[in-house]
């Protein structure tokens, strides 16, 4: 039946919403940061992906780590030597500057790789199971069970780690982490690395599932942004939840409605929920006020 | 040949060097920027050869021919700008058109308002000619015969398809392109059973490629550019979209699109303004269409689509347009433009009250075992249709 | 919150130096009728490129004033509010084109569409704040964005050609040179009256506290609806403007992000809630575009991201209020002179 195969898409395309969305939702609810330059972080991890794989052969999902890495490095690095120097960031100050650092990054990108349109293939790329009327391609299958791998690890990361403990008292509140001995700026930038490194390894599953170029980051990044009011801030079991809401919603309106309003529907999900319910479906009711 | 040979050889070296400045705004960077370094290859591969004989012959003197380029982003806005930095700023009244419909339309009226004249080879909205403008002229057919070509070719098969279907980026000459073909195919008695559109940049087709594997269309056709259609194909893979006939606006012979796609490529069929198996020969140049190709590739390093030649040729047409004028004019070059009437390495080219070029037609072109064969008209057919689309 | 710009902002008529004040407004005052006077004479000594290069400036510099009123007066970021921008081009462009209506008729139905979409959308919208608030403007946006792209009436994603204007190209650029002069003048002008006015005064009261300013009577929702629509009737006007201009119109490059954020920084570089300052911050910011344009052609994204990397991080709160503090540090530096 159609709708089984819309849906089922939808969900297996959560997986990866999901793990795109993660990193820029962790920043976010952390450091009250939006970063613009998310999209293009998930591009940079889909060249380095596509770098690997098309000259050594490698299977490109192997190469999650590299670019998860180089990521958190240069994360790690705009936190520490920019972002940092934002005292007192405004919102909207925060917000230029991570629009500012998105043109650079793209136009590196452009310079380094060319405009042209890039994408891994894989050899079982046309193979999928085919469970009665519905198809599903195994690339599908992969890139949502890594992406919810990703994002379940990052999960036990922020719960059961130290440092993830200490991101998330920094997050609550700044002071009193730094009281009980919390290097909060050593913190932030961890936090943005880690960020960082979840947009990269993102960026490598969406190198296989889709075609990209240096100037699609931004509609990766307007994704992030429904899929993290939808779920709620600095919840990772919302960002799941939004990422599959959004896939599934998404399949599901091309049927319904004429395909060109696809875009529209998350969209207009985003005001709704903005309105009538701000906190999301995870979210925590104090986050939405103390970072308004 | 000969000629230009002993006029180079009569060119003092001491005599100061006459330019000729043409000017384009292209998509350097962006989401057409494979198809825009295609386009500048073109003009840049016929500016090398004009002034490797010389020049330009105008009014008695040889003038070597000099292009400067704008990066437009792909970016429609920018475009305008930019065509108004190459007339005012720049002081070039001689233009050469950008690339795609939806930036040609904008630039176009730019040109329209200073009164210079326009060239292009990339914009085939029918919409574009409809304005009533005078200083815009086009090499290229338009989009209303792209589809029209693979449908008229489809229902003179013994075994006509009889449904079809329409998937298309929401943007003017895919939009043009599908709308066409919807209307052509209910004139040829071919049920359209899908006729959506996709907005620009979309990710994700499958949603729609499976609605469409629902209905199970004997033809499939898409429109678009080259990032979504490779998209398209694989996922249409994915999807498991077995329509007979795979047509696409564009997307088989630009290049890399069968590097993307190695052998889910085959069999997919395309519209094409020209191909290098055509025997049209220059009258200038002496060219003939596969000297063309041979010498493209052998030069750029890959085997040319029809987006270079249509390129160079609207270089030819300013060739034609200076020499007869014998002057730099751009009103007067306008005028010798309006009644261009020559034979290139391109194919005829002679513009109509419109601006468009009523002198060529298209052909068809499958992909088959990674060539480009023509298949469709039988006039100019290198080889025969594979059909239906044969999957393992 | 506007945290960095309200240690700056000074409210005209207060302040203990008053001398000071007088002085250095007369001499302010005197500038602008001068450079005023300049632009009027620009398209008689003006090339058509710098023409134009000066009417996008104007053109940015109302966006970003209409972006001045509701964030910078009020508190209210709102980083999408382009739409606005392309909800005025499309109402001009539609009514040009598929009604044969004349260009005034056009701009009136671009600011038609602007005030319904602030009195229906602006109350629900402005329950939200900071962060949110300009989460949603910007959602606003792009839904806008996709609806004008599936409609039947605008050509959807084809775009719209709209009727040349009339005359030499030359006359063109002048008549929307000072079309566009004009309306920076009406927007500097509306955003003054709006400062000593008591709507002025109560959208200030909303930015410092919002609680407090309800508290003390203030119909809040409609104060920040009022100060919204006029923004928007200022940027829609605009985009009629620009579509007429441009000749064309197209869903991407009205409804434009970069556009957005662009004319965001514009209004924080000048100095948020200054009356001058978008028209400063789009000076800078078009010049720089147009040099690296024409300089830097691979890298002016880049270049362009940098510079405004670096006005964030080292002229947060913008020229005006940077140049003021300079101003008044040397005025008070010379009268204390002057007492001696």
């Amino acid at each position: 039946m159609l709708l089984a195969q819309v849906i089922t898409n939808g969900i297996l395309l959560g997986g990866l919403y999901a793990c795109m969305a993660i990193g820029f939702s962790v920043i976010w609810g952390v450091m009250n940061l939006i970063n613009l330059a998310h999209g293009s972080m998930i591009i940079i991890g889909a060249y380095i992906t596509w770098l690997i794989a098309t000259n050594t052969g490698i299977d490109p999902f192997l190469t999650i780590p590299a670019a998860g890495a180089c990521l958190f490095v240069i994360g790690y690095a705009v936190q520490k030597y920019m972002i940092n120097r934002l005292v007192e960031a405004s919102v909207f100050m925060t917000l230029i500057l991570t629009f500012g650092l998105d043109m650079v990054f793209i136009n590196t990108n452009i310079v380094l790789f060319t405009a042209d349109l890039r994408s891994v293939t894989v050899p079982y790329g046309g193979l999928g199971l085919q469970i009665g009327e519905v198809r599903i391609p195994y690339i599908r299958i992969l890139v949502f069970a890594i992406g919810l791998l990703l994002t379940f690890g990052l999960y036990a990361f922020m719960t059961y780690t130290r440092i993830g403990n200490a991101i998330q008292a920094t997050s609550f509140d700044k002071n009193a982490a730094a009281l009980v001995g919390v290097d909060t700026k050593k913190i932030y930038a961890i936090t943005f690395g880690i960020g960082a490194c979840m947009a990269g390894m993102a960026g490598s599953l969406v190198a296989v599932l889709f075609s990209f170029t240096p100037v699609v980051g931004d509609s990766f990044t307007m994704k992030s942004f429904v899929i993290v009011v939808l779920g709620g801030l600095g919840s990772i079991p919302g960002a799941i939840a939004g990422g599959i809401l959004l896939g599934v919603v998404e399949s599901l309106a091309v049927v319904v409605l004429p395909s060109g309003y696809k875009d529209a529907v998350g969209f207009a999900m985003l005001i709704l929920v903005l309105v009538l319910r701000p906190q999301g479906l995870f979210g925590k009711k104090f986050f939405a006020e103390i970072k308004g | 040949m000969l000629a230009a040979f002993a006029g180079a050889l009569f060119v003092s070296p001491a005599a100061a060097e006459e330019k000729v400045r043409l000017g384009a705004a292209l998509s350097l960077t962006g989401k057409l920027a494979t198809h825009g370094k295609n386009v500048k290859d073109g003009y840049d591969f016929m500016v090398k050869h004009i002034n490797a004989r010389g020049g330009i012959p105008i009014g008695g003197k040889k003038y070597k021919v000099e292009i400067k380029y704008y990066d437009d982003e792909s970016n429609a806005k920018t475009a305008v700008k930019l065509v108004e930095k190459l007339i005012v700023e720049d002081g070039i009244k001689l233009l050469l058109g950008p690339y795609s419909s939806g930036v040609t339309f904008p630039a176009s009226s730019v040109a329209e308002k200073y009164k210079v004249p326009m060239v292009e080879a990339h914009g085939a909205a029918t919409t574009i000619f409809e304005r009533g403008y005078k200083y815009l002229f086009a090499t290229l057919n338009t989009v209303d015969q792209y589809f029209g070509n693979i449908l008229q070719m489809a229902a003179k098969l013994p075994d006509p398809p009889k449904t079809i279907a329409l998937i298309a980026e929401n943007s003017l000459f895919p939009k043009l392109g599908a709308d066409g073909a919807a209307k052509l195919a209910e004139k040829l008695g071919i049920k359209v059973v899908y006729h959506q559109y996709y907005p620009s940049g979309t990710k994700d087709l499958s949603s729609m490629l499976a609605q469409i594997r629902d209905k199970n269309p004997d033809i499939l056709l898409a429109g678009g550019y080259i990032n979504d259609m490779i998209l398209l194909t694989k996922q249409a893979k994915e999807m498991g979209v077995k329509p007979k006939l795979f047509g696409f606006l564009l997307g088989p012979t630009v290049p890399g699109f069968v590097d993307s796609l190695g052998a889910d490529a085959d069999n997919l069929v395309e519209p094409v303004q020209w191909a290098k198996s055509m025997d049209w020969k220059d009258e200038v140049l002496g060219w003939t269409a596969p000297q063309y190709a041979e010498m493209f590739e052998k030069e750029m390093g890959y085997e040319p689509d029809y987006h270079p030649p249509q390129s160079s040729a609207a270089v030819m047409v300013y060739y034609h347009a200076l020499k007869k004028a014998g002057t730099t004019d751009p009103q007067k070059v306008r005028d010798e433009i309006a009644k261009t009437n020559i034979m290139t390495f391109y194919g005829p080219i002679n513009f109509n009250e419109q601006g468009k070029n009523i002198g060529k037609g298209m052909a068809v072109v499958q992909l088959q075992n990674g060539k480009h064969r023509v298949v469709f008209p039988s006039s100019v057919a290198e080889g025969k249709l594979v059909y239906p689309r044969p999957y393992n | 919150m506007q945290k960095a710009s309200a240690p700056t902002h000074r409210s005209p008529g207060t302040g203990a130096s008053r001398g000071i004040g007088r002085r250095a407004r007369l001499l302010g005052l005197l500038a602008i009728a001068v450079t005023a006077l300049g632009l009027l004479a620009a398209p008689e000594i003006l090339n058509l490129y710098w023409l134009r290069i000066l009417t996008n400036i104007f053109m940015f510099a109302v966006i970003a004033q209409g972006i001045n009123i509701i964030a910078g007066y009020t508190g209210y970021p709102a980083f999408g509010n382009v739409v606005f921008f392309g909800l005025g081009a499309y109402g001009t462009a539609v009514v040009m084109v598929k009604f044969g209506g004349s260009f005034p008729l056009g701009i009136l139905a671009g600011i038609g569409i602007a005030v319904l979409f602030t009195i229906i959308i602006g109350p629900p919208l402005l329950r939200l704040r900071g962060h949110y608030f300009a989460i949603a403007t910007l959602a606003l946006n792009e839904a806008t964005k996709t609806v004008v792209n599936n409609l039947e009436i605008t050509d959807g994603g084809m775009g719209l050609s709209l009727p040349l204007p009339p005359g030499s190209a030359f006359e063109s650029a002048g008549f929307f040179y000072y079309l566009y002069f004009a309306l920076l003048a009406v927007s500097i002008l509306a955003t003054y009256v709006l400062t000593v006015s008591p709507l002025g005064y109560a959208c200030r009261a909303i930015r410092s506290d919002e609680e407090a300013a309800s508290c003390s009577g203030i119909n809040t929702t409609l104060v920040k609806t009022i100060a919204w629509t006029i923004s928007a009737i200022l940027t829609s006007i605009a985009g009629g403007i620009y579509a007429y201009w441009l000749s064309y119109v197209e869903p991407s490059s009205l409804f434009d992000m970069t556009v957005a954020v662009k004319a965001f920084v514009i209004f924080l570089l000048g100095g948020a809630a200054t009356l001058f300052g978008p028209l400063v911050g789009a000076v800078f910011i078009e010049l720089i575009t147009t040099f690296t344009w024409s300089n830097l052609l691979s890298f002016h994204v880049g270049t362009l991201g940098a510079v405004i990397m670096a006005v964030v991080l080292f002229i947060p709160n913008g020229f005006i209020p940077m140049i003021k503090d300079r101003f008044t540090l040397l005025m008070e530096l010379l009268n204390t002179r002057k007492r001696r």
